[in-house]
């Protein structure tokens, strides 16, 4: 019997859009086998879940697209990788040594390094979700990888990445409520899965900030010589623009979201419009000028990005940066983005998605690829094992039982009187 | 160094703001010393910019595919649209200023609505910046008195290093009834040009005593004040200079007489003069002057010497009532902005914490209920337009 696929997927949940990309895993590479996206409508707010029921309905409605465009692959699901953002998230580093006692690095000294370097007082009801390695020192000396190395002290700093547990525990409810409770959980912050998803090993070696403005929130992270620095969440993002403008202009919040949704606002800009005529949904319409536009967001966006720049410090001589997520899709905020930051800056959004479904060229996607890479890697790592004969047979069984009820309910609602 | 003091003051930028603002700095223009000084006009009205007298070059028509230089009609919305299209023209103009005086008439159209934009050009490019502004007559109706209040309270005292207010009514203290409607006008023109030619050149040039820019800025920063200005001069060789420069002063129109320098809460003096000034003059005049002030009174004195002022000596006095309202206070709907850790000066009275939220409460739109973002105090859930007083026309 032929050794069946691993399959992987991975849950977004935002502000304005569930998103849920479902992947099937093969040697090094993840293929994407199934999309599925609906809209949050209010049951997420600033990142944070605030109405369990509505977000239940659309996640549901997610899953059901998902698992529809994967041939029904979605159950088989062994890993859920469940972004995580938000106030809920607190990003710090720590820093760990250990002796090398035979003289040469071993994987042994690296794990004690960086086990230590996670001793961290946490607060109550926080717990450590990710941990990724800042810089490694070998007797002082900065090193790329210390593994094999000669050496006496070594010295490793790590970023720790803790999350609010009743917070998590929402998310996770909401999985383990749907289709997919079976599968296993794994939380990845966000900006690390959009880093995984866009950045280029080159990016990541000569320094790069990278910013993934959402609906609710705005991520970012910094990265250089390998690893990530700093990372961290403001809960501003484009909703705040969208308010913004309802205020100023006396439009409806729906209205000014739409006009980043669909990209007239950007198309308005490419174009050198003179104003922008919106229609009123009570009938006739308004002639608004687009310059209005233009201070209202550029304020807003400036503002955030300031915010960030508060926060972090741009790194290497040949820093560059990335702006991804929704936000992206306003063309005007690169040069915002430069402008605050003093550095070149581009659009990030999946290139080397393969599979069935490679349409996710959106920036839109960026983070939830990513986290399918994450949880890949994580599958390969951590969950692997058993006999490949083996395994397809118990899949398949697996997935009968799975797909029963499933079957029987769409053959009841079919000769239903 | 007689070239570098020139050079200095050559970059002191005097802003003529609307109609009024446009006639005042015309006025200065033709003041002895205004060669030294940047003279700008500033309006939507072309006929009024060109009637300043202003070379044209130095004259700046806003909005003008807009409006086409007809003016706002004395609307403040359509004064604020047009003032908020010249913002980047107005940045490249005032870029590099070590001292903006602004100078407008209060309670009408461009002059009120150009304010904020105005403050948040020069905040953002960080120039010392003060407002010497007019308010109109009372018997010009309770709407622009108003108006005026409204943009001193919510645009300007917020945020602005330094705004002086003095009231048009003020020369009803000195002159006599029978006086012509356009004299008197003029007369108020005249003695605000003057004033702000005596009091800008020493707040950029420094002096030897206490009164300068920042001194100014921290007295009446985020408080209402009601202001008048008293402007004099003498003959330095004039053996009873002194006692006549106090008698020039309190006839001086826009100061309210000597009664005004008894009620105040602070005063400026600022003596000017050329290079013979001496600290004798300087100790003579100021002990005159004190006899007139209350015992509580915070003084604050300056005295430059230049030999720019020649055979002349030049004495300004500032006088400031602080209100006894909470400053920020706004009309409805006209969010406040703040300025955190500044100090109510008046005795009495707690340190002032910025009050965010209550006038903003409907300026949260969807945001309403969610947690606050809340970054050192402040709430960015609040459009940031709204909390850095950028202008926007509500009303396309």
């Amino acid at each position: 019997m032929a050794k069946a696929p691993v399959i992987v997927s991975a849950i977004e949940i935002g502000t304005s859009q569930i998103n849920i990309l479902v992947g099937e895993v093969t040697g090094d590479s993840v293929s994407v086998i199934g999309r599925g996206s609906a809209p949050s409508g209010d049951s997420v707010v600033k990142g944070e879940i605030r109405n369990m029921e509505s977000a239940s309905k659309a996640l549901e409605q997610a899953l059901t697209q998902a698992d529809d465009s994967s041939g029904n692959q979605l159950l088989r699901s062994k890993l859920v990788t469940l972004l995580v953002s938000g106030s809920g998230v607190l990003c710090t580093s720590g820093i760990g040594t250990a002796a090398v006692r035979n003289g040469v690095v071993g994987e042994e000294e690296m794990d004690e390094a960086r086990s230590n370097a996670q001793v961290i007082e946490l607060a109550s009801d926080w717990q450590i979700i990710n941990t990724d390695d800042i810089y490694w020192r070998l007797d002082g000396r900065l090193v790329g990888n210390p593994l094999n190395q000669r050496g006496r002290k070594l010295e490793v700093k790590v970023l720790i990445v803790q999350g609010h547990v009743p917070r998590l525990d929402n998310f996770d409810n909401l999985v383990k409520n749907s289709e997919l409770e079976n599968a296993g959980l794994y939380h990845v912050y966000a900006p690390i899965c959009a880093k995984e998803g866009i950045m280029t090993e080159r990016e990541v070696d000569d320094g790069a900030l990278l910013i993934d403005i959402g609906a609710g929130c705005t991520d970012y992270l910094t990265a250089h010589d390998g690893g990530v620095l700093e990372a961290g969440t403001l809960q501003l993002g484009f909703d705040h623009v969208a308010n913004d403008l309802a205020i100023g202009l006396g439009l409806t919040f729906t209205a000014c979201r739409k006009l980043f949704e669909n990209g007239t606002l950007k198309n308005a800009f490419e174009q050198n419009l003179n104003s922008l005529r919106i229609e009123s949904p009570m009938g006739g319409s308004r002639e608004i000028p687009l310059c209005q536009f233009e201070t209202i967001i550029e304020a807003r966006l400036r503002e955030i990005f300031e915010e960030v720049a508060r926060k972090i410090h741009i790194p290497g001589g040949q820093a560059s940066g990335i702006l991804t997520g929704g936000g992206a899709l306003y063309s005007p905020a690169l040069d915002i983005f430069s402008k605050v930051f003093g550095i070149p800056c581009r659009v990030g959004s999946v290139a080397d998605a393969s599979g069935s479904l490679t349409n996710l060229d959106s920036p839109r996607y960026s983070a939830v690829w990513g986290a399918l890479k994450v949880g890949a890697d994580y599958q390969r790592s951590f969950a692997g094992g058993r006999d490949g004969a083996f395994q397809g047979f118990i899949d398949s069984m697996n997935n009968i039982w799975l797909y029963l009820p499933r079957w029987i309910g769409k053959l009841w609602k079919a000769f239903k009187f | 160094m007689e070239s570098i003091q020139v050079l200095t003051m050559k970059k002191l930028t005097v802003l003529g703001v609307g109609s009024a603002g446009c006639r005042i700095t015309g006025i200065l223009n033709t003041l002895p010393g205004a060669e030294n000084l940047r003279l700008l006009g500033f309006d939507c009205d072309a006929e009024a910019l060109k009637n300043s007298g202003l070379p044209e070059e130095n004259l700046i028509l806003a909005g003008v595919k807009w409006r086409g230089g007809r003016g706002c009609g004395g609307k403040v919305n359509d004064g604020k649209a047009a003032a908020a299209v010249e913002r980047e023209t107005l940045a490249g103009v005032l870029e590099g200023t070590p001292l903006l005086v602004v100078i407008a008439g209060l309670g009408r159209g461009f002059g009120t609505g150009s304010m904020s934009v105005i403050q948040s050009v020069t905040s953002k490019l960080k120039i010392p910046t003060v407002f010497l502004l007019n308010t109109p007559f009372l018997f010009e109706g309770g709407g622009r008195t108003k108006l005026a209040e409204n943009t001193i309270n919510c645009d300007l005292l917020p945020l602005a290093g330094a705004v002086v207010v003095v009231p048009n009514d003020l020369l009803f203290c000195t002159l006599k009834s029978s006086v012509p409607h356009e004299e008197a006008f003029a007369l108020a023109d005249r003695v605000m040009a003057e004033s702000a030619m005596a009091l800008a050149v020493p707040l950029c040039s420094g002096n030897r005593l206490a009164a300068d820019y920042d001194t100014l800025s921290a007295l009446l920063c985020r408080q209402h004040a009601l202001c008048s200005i008293g402007h004099a001069s003498v003959d330095p060789e004039d053996p009873e200079k002194e006692r006549k420069l106090v008698e020039n002063l309190f006839d001086s129109p826009m100061l309210g007489g000597s009664s005004k320098l008894k009620k105040a809460d602070a005063v400026l003096m600022i003596l000017n003069g050329g290079s013979g000034l001496s600290l004798g003059d300087a100790r003579g005049i100021f002990e005159n002057l004190q006899k007139y002030v209350s015992p509580d009174c915070e003084v604050l004195i300056g005295a430059g010497a230049d030999s720019a002022w020649g055979r002349e000596m030049q004495l300004v006095v500032l006088t400031i009532k602080f209100e006894k309202s909470e400053p920020g206070q706004c009309a409805a709907g006209n969010a406040p902005a703040t300025r955190k850790g500044r100090k109510k000066r008046a005795e009495g009275e707690e340190e002032f914490q910025p009050d965010l939220f209550s006038a903003q409460t409907n300026e949260l739109g969807v945001m309403e209920g969610t947690p606050p973002v809340i970054v050192d105090g402040v709430n960015l859930d609040v459009p940031t337009f709204l909390r850095k007083n950028i202008p926007v026309d509500r009303r396309n």
